[in-house]
């Protein structure tokens, strides 16, 4: 008389997957990371690719925020040595560094939406929205930080003002705590 | 906010040195900007390399920070999910499950356990050889009960268990395979459905035999993320949570929890630290700015700025209000942002009550609403008898997503869900009848349809009813009797306790709601007939509905099966009626004339109702049991629990109670079919 539930419904109905786009766009944001930094010095080629890996691995197939961590943590150590060696113009290493953050935050995001949400209802607007959101307010900081940079204050000019920033974000982040 | 631990304590501590470090660094950025000619660059570079370390050391322990806390995001309900019944025998199971991996803190329950074995295996074994109980006791003291010495040794003390297989032991040992313990529980089951003959002893399918105490549908199905992750909510609750806790009222139809740091930024300040620390030591002030930028997206996420859908308005339409139950219904939502703000994340569910499902589309949408926006969703449900109402869930977060909070919106629409009264079956009722006339056949002679005797004609006597051949032949009237047909006055009595809330599979509908679906069908036949009809329940609410005909008697029933909160589809756990035990041979015999014969629904998975039909019975009202089965033989408690349904069910009919046993593969008239045969009707 009434239609049966069975399993097979409940499973077709829930589909915990992360939703796709936010997939897409987190490996997409950590393959230009990856492209825009790694080449730099070819020992961090592998590392780079890695990360990107273990991203496509945390939204596409285990569906868990470790995976996407784990790229960002081999996105940073890139970052770092690229940087470390001076072997990148600096508006490089700062885009690349906020293509790497997207790409963790979005990727986090995917996890996230598909714990929350799965891959049934329509997600795409908000996915991007925020994917655009997170990339905008990166690339203001790179660019005021970068402006900043350029402002001829001496030599040694540099290193204080970024003291400067970083004693702001540090009491900020005490005080709102 | 929360509780102080040691931990915050500490924390806090932190907080408060990372703050004063903050102030040094900031005042030696502003002299160094301000006066920066007057230090030494001696002076300054022993900062700087202070700095880095201290930077480094600061980095490391928020990376440390990160791998403890992890991310916390809200596990939203899943309306999709039917609540999950529990299936009989589950009881045991647990308290086996618990046993065995509690061991000795739990010395209560083999007591329990056993006492049930005993009990079903008296009456299997008393039932099986023809003997009293005390005969059974003792075979079941001495062990010659069973064949299997393994089954024997439990209820035999002078019975060893017999020695089992190597690797069985070390299994056992390794916490891999069955304890002595379950193997036994199984042994024992196996035999004693072996003796009753109902089912086949079989071995248990692995696959799906519970393993946890929960018994939870999701554990069973293997849904719900990897391991170490959050993983969803049931839906069993969290539903009915929100809707018993909505939170802080802010207007009439909107409510708010308080909002929640997820955690999600975390790790971002120890990527700034790091490089901050790196990018000093190595004097490249591209990685020092590369520092900053990670700072600043941690001071980012630090804006723990939730919008308020205040300015929402939610519109809910169905493709019909007045489904029939099982009737799929498309639902549309449309949600509006008349505010003035942006909301940038938004996600809404759709709470559906449990006890309905979700065939087709998702209750849920993900978004982001500019002022003017909005969003349509729409997806399909199966009705379920009763009036519902049912909120939106909404969760919002800032662009960073570092906080969200939970908004309960009220939607006013209404779905009103009223049973269809008709006829599929042919519903046997007994020979007991009342005055009026009606369908049923009694043994009584007067006008009628069916052939009953021949009489000496007497006056008054129709002349349709004379026998002319016989005055033919004789020239005497003689009068043909038939046998007269009486209308039956019938009670429909739901057992509606929590025990009835009860199926074969957790996801499948539970033994009440076929109840009622029954009865349904049961009403119409027997109105169409010109029996009368009342309707009754047992449980904690009082629920009655003298016998009656008529399409406003027929209204009336129809407007109980769907809204009396005696026999809701939600289990009373899951919903807020209250009241006290009725005793139903008082409440319901009361009411009943004589001569009233009961329809009992129930799945007689309990000894109670049994007791109920068999006094009932006993009191001169002939009892139908028509019970849908919700057993099932996954695990041994299940299977226990099936013996010992059909062990009732025998000693019903042993007790001339009519008893339809109705499987859940099968139609209603076919069960009616297969009973008739039994009685010999």
């Amino acid at each position: 008389m009434s239609v049966e539930w069975d399993v097979q419904t409940i499973t077709d109905q829930l589909d915990l997957r992360s939703p796709i786009i936010s997939g897409v766009l987190a490996v997409l944001a950590a393959v230009i990371g990856m492209l825009l930094t790694a080449p730099y010095v070819g020992l961090t080629l592998p590392i780079g690719i890695a990360g990107v890996l273990f991203i496509a691995a945390g939204v596409f197939v285990s569906h868990s925020r470790s995976y996407v961590s784990l790229g960002l943590a081999s996105m940073f150590i890139v970052l770092v040595s690229v940087g470390a060696v001076g072997a990148v113009p600096t508006p490089v290493l700062l885009i690349g560094g906020v293509f790497t953050v997207v790409a963790w935050d979005v990727g986090q995001h995917a996890v996230t939406l598909g714990k929350q949400m799965g891959r049934g209802p329509p997600t795409a607007r908000g996915e991007v929205i925020h994917a655009v959101g997170t990339f905008m307010v990166g690339m203001i900081i790179a660019a005021i930080l970068y402006g900043v940079s350029l402002v001829p204050l001496g030599e040694q000019a540099v290193f204080p003002i970024v003291l400067l920033l970083l004693g702001v974000v540090a009491l900020f982040w005490a005080v709102r705590s | 906010m929360s509780v102080p631990t040691p931990d915050a304590e500490r924390i806090s501590g932190i907080y408060w040195i990372s703050g004063i470090i903050g102030i040094i660094l900031a005042g030696f950025g502003v002299a160094a900007v301000l006066i920066g000619g007057i230090l030494e660059i001696a002076i300054t570079e022993v900062f700087f390399y202070l700095g880095a370390v201290i930077a480094l050391l600061l980095g490391i322990w928020r990376v440390r920070v990160r791998f403890n806390q992890g991310v916390d995001h809200l596990g939203l309900p899943v309306p999709e999910l039917p609540f999950s019944n529990p299936t009989p025998g589950d009881d045991l199971d647990s308290m086996i499950h618990a046993y065995v991996t509690q061991g000795e803190q739990a010395l209560e329950i083999p007591k329990q356990v056993g006492e049930r074995l005993r009990e079903a295996a008296i009456a299997a074994i008393a039932h099986r050889e023809d003997i009293t109980r005390d005969e059974a006791i003792d075979r079941l003291a001495d062990g010659s009960w069973t064949e299997d010495q393994l089954a024997a040794s439990y209820f035999a003390e002078d019975i060893p268990i017999p020695a089992q297989d190597f690797d069985v032991r070390l299994k056992a040992k390794l916490g891999i395979g069955k304890t002595l313990y379950e193997q036994q529980i199984e042994a024992v089951v196996n035999e004693i459905i072996g003796i009753a003959e109902m089912i086949e002893p079989r071995e248990a399918d692995e696959s799906i035999e519970s393993e946890d105490d929960e018994g939870g549908f999701l554990d069973r199905l293997g849904v719900g993320g990897g391991s170490g992750n959050r993983v969803i909510t049931r839906g069993e609750t969290s539903v009915q949570d929100y809707e018993d806790n909505p939170g802080e009222q802010l207007t009439d139809n909107l409510s708010q929890r308080p909002p929640r740091g997820t955690r999600r930024w975390l790790g971002m300040d120890a990527c700034a630290l790091l490089t901050f620390g790196v990018g000093v030591a190595a004097l490249q002030p591209s990685l020092i700015l590369l520092g900053a930028l990670f700072g600043g997206y941690s001071g980012f996420a630090r804006i723990g700025w939730t919008p308020t859908p205040g300015g929402v308005s939610v519109k809910r339409e169905f493709s019909t209000r007045t489904p029939t139950p099982g009737e799929h219904v498309t639902v549309s939502v449309t949600v509006t942002n008349e505010g003035g703000s942006l909301l940038p994340d938004l996600r809404m569910i759709d709470l559906v009550p449990p006890n309905m499902r979700v065939v087709d589309g998702s209750p849920r949408v993900y978004t982001a609403l500019r002022p003017g926006a909005e969003v349509v969703f729409q997806y399909t449900l199966m009705a379920e008898r009763g009036t519902h109402e049912w909120p939106l869930l909404a969760v919002t977060s800032g662009f960073s997503g570092s906080v969200e909070q939970e908004f309960i919106m009220t939607v006013d629409s209404t779905l009103d869900c009223l049973p269809r009264l008709r006829t599929v079956a042919d519903v046997p009722v007994r020979a007991q009848t009342s005055i009026l006339e009606g369908q049923v056949k009694t043994a009584e002679a007067g006008p009628g349809l069916e052939f009953h005797s021949v009489r000496d004609y007497e006056p008054g006597d129709s002349m349709r009813r004379i026998e002319w051949k016989h005055f033919a032949r004789t020239g005497e009237l003689a009068t043909i009797d038939f046998r007269v047909e009486r209308a039956a006055t019938v009670v429909l009595l739901f057992d509606a306790r929590e025990d009835a809330y009860v199926s074969d599979h957790p996801a499948n509908r539970h033994a009440l709601d076929r109840s009622v679906d029954a009865a349904t069908e049961v009403y119409a036949a027997l109105s169409d007939s010109g029996d009368l009809v009342g309707l009754a329940a047992f449980d904690t609410i009082p629920c009655w509905l003298a016998p009656g005909a008529g399409s406003g008697h027929n209204e009336r029933v129809r407007l109980l099966l769907a809204h009396h909160p005696a026999i809701q589809s939600m289990p009373p756990s899951m919903s807020d009626r209250e009241g006290q035990y009725i005793d139903p041979m008082l409440h319901v015999r009361r009411q009943m004339s004589s001569g009233t014969q009961v329809l009992m629904f129930s799945p007689i998975t309990a000894p109670y109702p049994a007791e109920v039909a068999r006094r009932l019975n006993s009191a001169g009202h002939l009892v139908t049991v028509i019970s849908p089965d919700p057993t099932a033989e996954r695990t041994p408690g299940e299977r226990l629990a099936r013996v010992e349904r059909a062990i009732r069910i025998n000693m019903l009919r042993e007790r001339g109670i009519r008893v339809v046993d109705w499987g859940t593969d099968k139609s209603l008239p076919l069960a009616f079919e297969e009973a008739k045969r039994g009685w010999g009707a």
